[in-house]
């Protein structure tokens, strides 16, 4: 500790308006602190995408969702048919929107429309207003990390990150609305041992799956609200 | 409580991001690394939903945000052999000179892996942040006596970890 200057907490905590008059009287002897106070003064400057867009909201649908329990479970199982039935797309092409056989990894994307929840097809273009939520099977894996790629900076952004115990399958907590912006969402998946770094997932994703790591890849395409799919 | 607007999140931003950035900056010393830290913490900060017009609790909550999600980040660093440089600082100054510094970098990784949490969190509160104990104990939600418990632990085991190199050395 630095007895003759204030914590930097104690002069963010002043730039944020609770101050201490004791800090006050210091700020006016100090101006390496009065400088430091003034720069972490609330900041003018653009809100960058990446804030105003990762908007998960956690109870929006969720209440709605649990009480279409049976119509999920039956997705559920469509899903498994589906998967066992159809062959999966090649890795990296963007378009795995079911993946998983039981017992192995998964990682399913659900899409509630108005009432309709149902699980993305891979293909099907969203709209604005339209909510996702993943369910993931770890099989083994103990963490589980959703990323969307951002663009500025270039990247990745974490919108979730939990805990997976157990061999069931698991509706993530967190859902996201997708926002009235033009362009594609690409959302990313990863499956690991330990919690994965926003750093690392572009690595990661170049690397593909490893012992440690499962990741998919889900690319939605934005169409715009009144258009015909 | 219900979601909150573009307006509030625009509004959280500009209030707290540049507390954020600044404390990861300092815990962090790649820009890209803090950058990403300084994102996670105020993806949870919102998600959280936490009271953001109490400032007090809410820059309490982000350092403790923060200092967890960059002890993570270095520990992660650390096993893939790569320097905990920003602790080195705090952990085992004086550093060392140029013949040994491979073998202090694993050294170090090595203690950073092993320490506990508490003690490692308290101490960059502490040395790297200038936190009072009456502050480190607000923001790790514990006592004073734990604060300082915690610190004079960490000195104990620094001490010792000296001690050992001085003697392999």
């Amino acid at each position: 500790v630095t007895p003759a200057h204030p914590s930097f907490l104690a002069l963010e905590r002043h730039a944020l308006g609770a101050t201490r008059p004791e800090l006050a009287a210091h700020l006016a002897a100090c101006a390496s602190c009065a400088a430091y106070v003034a720069d972490a003064a609330p900041s003018a400057a653009p809100v960058p995408a990446w804030a105003r867009e990762a908007k998960p909201r956690r109870t929006s649908w969720l209440t709605p969702f649990r009480s279409l329990g049976l119509a999920a479970a039956v997705a559920g199982v469509v899903l498994v048919g589906v998967n066992l039935s159809r062959p999966r797309a090649p890795d990296g092409d963007g378009v795995d929107g079911y993946i998983g056989t039981k017992g192995a990894p998964g990682a399913w994307l659900f899409l509630k429309r108005g009432d309709d929840v149902h699980v993305w097809n891979g293909n099907e273009p969203v709209v604005a207003g339209d909510l996702l939520r993943f369910k993931v099977q770890g099989a083994g894996f103990a963490h589980v990390g959703v990323f969307a790629v951002v663009p500025e900076p270039p990247g990745y952004a974490r919108l979730y990150d939990g805990v997976l115990a157990g061999a069931q399958a698991l509706s993530l907590p967190s859902a996201w609305e997708v926002d009235a912006r033009s362009g594609d969402e690409t959302l990313l998946v990863v499956l690991s041992a330990a919690p994965v770094a926003p750093g690392d997932v572009a690595g990661l994703a170049a690397r593909g799956d490893d012992a440690q790591h499962w990741l998919r890849r889900f690319v939605l395409t934005k169409r715009a609200p009144g258009k015909a799919p | 409580m219900a979601p909150p607007t573009q307006e509030q999140v625009e509004d959280a931003y500009r209030r707290y991001f540049p507390v954020i950035a600044r404390k990861c900056g300092r815990m962090l010393r790649n820009p890209t690394e803090a950058q990403d830290v300084a994102q996670e913490v105020f993806l949870r900060l919102w998600k959280g939903r936490l009271e953001l017009r109490d400032a007090g609790a809410t820059t309490a909550w982000l350092y403790r945000t923060c200092t967890h999600l960059a002890i993570e980040r270095i520990r992660a660093r650390a096993r893939h052999g790569e320097s905990p440089g920003e602790l080195a600082d705090v952990l085992a100054s004086p550093g060392p000179g140029v013949d040994e510094r491979t073998d202090h970098r694993r050294a170090l990784a090595d203690l950073v892996g092993a320490l506990p949490t508490d003690e490692l969190e308290a101490a960059l509160l502490s040395r790297v942040d200038r936190l009072t104990h009456p502050e480190i104990g607000e923001v790790l939600g514990v006592s004073e006596r734990t604060v300082r418990r915690l610190l004079t632990r960490l000195d104990e085991r620094l001490a010792a970890w000296r001690a050992r190199r001085e003697v392999a050395a």
